[in-house]
């Protein structure tokens, strides 16, 4: 990936910053809604395992909180959050574009099935409810060639603590919005 | 530019939607700071006008409050705002796309000098999530530019406390 220092980076404006001081929490999640597919496919055609996934029908394991919930939809999550430490979310896209790159065929593949719906969604926890993400050409070149959204949502939840109220936001496994 | 029924936009999870009710207010601005470069230089070079530009020591345009700053540093910004009417980002940085793509080689000049630095900034106001396609991502990695948001969040109770017809801040609306 590209460094700070490259030429091609010299006239942008916002150096990588893992500490990007005006971000609380950030990630990229690519989510994956499949259709009639069950997500074991995905996992199989992609050779990649998922973050989390949905099952139509099927109770997934209890969250936080103790409560199940019976799958809506069929959805394969890809989440850089736990594999990623920093605030800067073009280190969380790199992540997870290095997890695609090598599948783009497949993705293509998946994006021309019936009811296959994909975004890459980067959820941004503002620390003092102001600021935003910066992307760089070197990850939405490698998003446009894969044909992939990017989602980019903003939550700031105040001076209190960020984790309780963020926990119900990630992941949202409903279905596409 | 491309339509939401296009075979590739098939898979994706956000048609585009000029009338997006979670956004209050949204644009998209090249800001290029061009370093000892005079203003006119670059106008010459890309062929387009900016929408505002402020010079050291000059006074800036205006704010909604009336109130002009002079600048510190040489400034050339090409703003969709008042351009486009769309609570889509897409088509405001499609707009912005469209002025740059025929100059391609100049900016790419500019951005080779020393001193210069430029963003795509995009503002958002209101909820909800903005979102690129691979159309405005594309268009703006071939061009080399960065693309950053500044979200701006107006809390309920910062709303209230607006006095009687003024205006708010970056919001631009009026509240009676």
């Amino acid at each position: 990936m590209t460094g700070p220092k490259d030429d091609r980076t010299l006239s942008r404006l916002t150096p990588l910053d893992d500490a990007y001081r005006s971000c609380e929490r950030t990630c990229a999640v690519l989510r994956l809604y499949c259709g009639d597919m069950h997500p074991s496919e995905v996992t199989k055609r992609l050779g990649l395992k998922p973050t989390h996934q949905i099952v139509l029908g099927e109770e997934s394991p209890p969250n936080s909180l103790g409560l199940k919930r019976v799958g809506k939809v069929n959805g394969w999550f890809l989440s850089s959050e736990e594999f990623v430490e920093s605030k800067d979310v073009r280190r969380h896209l790199d992540w997870l574009l290095a997890k695609l790159e090598p599948n783009s065929e497949v993705l293509r593949e998946l994006q021309a099935g019936p009811g296959v719906r994909m975004s890459v969604e980067c959820p941004w926890w503002s620390r003092y409810g102001t600021g935003g993400p910066t992307l760089w050409p070197e990850q939405m070149r490698v998003l446009a060639a894969l044909n992939l959204e990017c989602s980019l949502g903003f939550a700031y939840y105040g001076p209190q603590e960020p984790a309780e109220s963020a926990q119900s936001d990630l992941p949202r496994d409903s279905g596409p919005s | 530019m491309i339509t939401p029924n296009d075979d590739k936009t098939r898979s994706r999870i956000t048609p585009l939607d000029d009338a997006y009710r979670p956004c209050e207010r949204t644009w998209a601005e090249l800001r290029i700071y061009p370093g000892e470069m005079h203003l006119s230089r670059v106008t010459e070079l890309l062929g387009v006008s900016p929408t505002s530009q402020v010079a050291p020591g000059e006074a800036g345009p205006g704010s909604g409050s009336g109130f002009g700053r002079a600048g510190n540093t040489n400034g050339w910004f090409l703003s969709s705002e008042g351009q486009v009417e769309s609570k889509d980002v897409r088509r405001h940085i499609d707009w912005l796309l469209a002025k740059l793509d025929p100059n391609s080689a100049a900016l790419c000049e500019l951005q080779s000098r020393r001193g210069v630095r430029m963003t795509v900034f995009c503002l958002w106001c209101g909820d909800g999530s903005p979102v690129l396609w691979p159309e405005q991502m594309q268009g703006l990695a071939a061009l080399n530019l960065e693309c950053s948001f500044e979200f701006t969040y107006y809390p309920e109770e910062e709303l209230d406390e607006i006095v009687d017809g003024e205006t708010i801040g970056n919001l631009g609306e009026f509240i009676p």
